[in-house]
């Protein structure tokens, strides 16, 4: 039972993995984490992104806020936590809603280390790669701005 | 035919290989658990940044207890100590601490470890090498015979997940020349090596080349090996594949793949090795 359970799994993940198409009567749960083990970086991107968050203040002032205090880890695995993976398959509007979920978290962690803000917006910055710095081209004239 | 199934699926072989893959994966989950020891309340509870898929996010206090709960569990994996219970529970807390944040970094060798700590949970790879023999049979390195099926499953999925994604590699339109490996080079994923690659400044028909020279041998290496003459050699290119994307793109978490190798060998020659050499 177990050893048909797995070949029928690994089976539909690889039929995926070929032809986008599931065996049927195997659960979706067990097909869609099967063909996540077999799968690489599905396409490329030739620009970075990085998601920046700005703070209002009392005087109506905008201001970026320091985002370091909350990267835990490298930029590989944080350039990925941006988009929050598991909420991109939302429609526009429930993607909306939690990144504004986010911005609220945000909020009251700012509140917390003494930075108060009346709002905060979240914009997605995308700019060219290049080979002299991840930075190198972020600059404003190549740098366009996406609210969230 | 019935035989030869069951002789590949089901027959008794020595734990060893196994409990030698335990210990190596038991280390590494430690070292992986130790990135978030110092952000447990950012990540883990609800006075953080969680943006949990099902349960909310516990209080920082359930946060900390939980994760300490997690290093128990995995001390308790390493060590084969109680081992069943503590095998349970890292899946387990896999899964709660997927629910919770990892989610966010849905990656393949994510899913690969749950799957491997899926399949530990019955396999008695604490049958050897582990307190629980010392507690049992009074010796750390006395043996009881084990399935060989939990072995044959992590093989199977370590050589699949290479046939996978090489073919998928063939097939995708972004893999079809070596710019994909360029622009990673200079993108989210590089390291001061690649950094240093790619300003040589080498011409784009050296990324092409590595594409396919990849593209060749991974769906090679996935099948060689389980053919006896080109195990080693595929088992070789396997590992040094995984420590170049580990230095070139910082992609670390897939190195527990590499001990795991051990389980292409047949287990009783892992454990024929293992007497001679060292007496067990």
């Amino acid at each position: 039972m177990t050893i048909t359970m797995y070949i029928a799994a690994t089976v539909s993940g690889m039929l995926f993995t070929l032809f986008r198409v599931y065996l049927p009567g195997v659960p979706f749960i067990l097909s869609h984490w099967s063909y996540g083990m077999l799968a690489p970086f599905q396409s490329y991107l030739t620009y970075n992104e990085n998601l920046l968050a700005l703070g209002r203040h009392s005087k109506g002032v905008w201001e970026p806020i320091d985002m370091s205090t909350y990267k835990t880890h490298g930029k590989g695995e944080e350039s990925i936590k941006i988009y929050l993976p598991a909420y991109r398959g939302l429609q526009e509007e429930g993607l909306h809603q939690k990144y504004q979920e986010y911005a609220d978290l945000l909020r009251k962690r700012e509140e917390e280390h003494g930075r108060l803000w009346d709002e905060i917006i979240l914009e997605m910055h995308r700019w060219p790669r290049s080979p002299a710095g991840y930075e190198y081209l972020r600059v404003p004239v190549l740098t366009e701005i996406t609210p969230l | 035919m019935i035989t030869l199934w069951n002789h590949f699926w089901v027959r008794e072989a020595p734990p060893h290989a196994l409990a030698l893959v335990r210990i190596c994966l038991g280390i590494f989950l430690l070292v992986y658990a130790s990135t978030y020891a110092l952000h447990i309340t950012l990540l883990f509870s609800n006075e953080g940044l969680a943006l949990p898929l099902y349960n909310d996010a516990p209080s920082p206090l359930v946060a900390h207890f939980l994760f300490t709960l997690s290093l128990i569990a995995l001390l308790g994996f390493t060590f084969g100590a109680y081992f069943r219970v503590c095998a349970t529970a890292c899946f387990f807390l896999g899964l709660y601490y997927w629910q919770l944040h990892l989610h966010m970094f849905p990656s393949s060798y994510n899913r690969i470890l749950c799957f491997v700590l899926l399949v530990f949970m019955w396999s008695g790879a604490h049958k050897t090498f582990s307190y629980d023999a010392k507690r049992t049979h009074g010796s750390w390195t006395a043996w009881d015979p084990i399935s060989i099926l939990p072995q044959r499953f992590i093989a199977l999925q370590i050589s699949l997940t290479f046939i996978g994604v090489s073919l998928q590699k063939w097939l995708l339109p972004a893999w079809k020349t070596g710019e994909i490996l360029a622009y990673t080079f200079i993108g989210r994923w590089s390291t001061p090596l690649s950094n240093t690659l790619i300003r040589l400044n080498l011409p784009v028909e050296f990324y092409d080349g590595a594409i396919l020279v990849v593209k060749i041998l991974q769906p090679l290496a996935g099948i060689g090996v389980w053919i006896r003459q080109y195990r080693l050699a595929s088992i070789i290119f396997i590992q040094s594949f995984l420590m170049l994307v580990t230095v070139l793109l910082g992609i670390w978490w897939f190195i527990f793949l590499i001990p795991a190798c051990i389980l292409f060998y047949p287990p009783e020659e892992v454990y024929a090795y293992l007497k001679q050499k060292n007496g067990i």
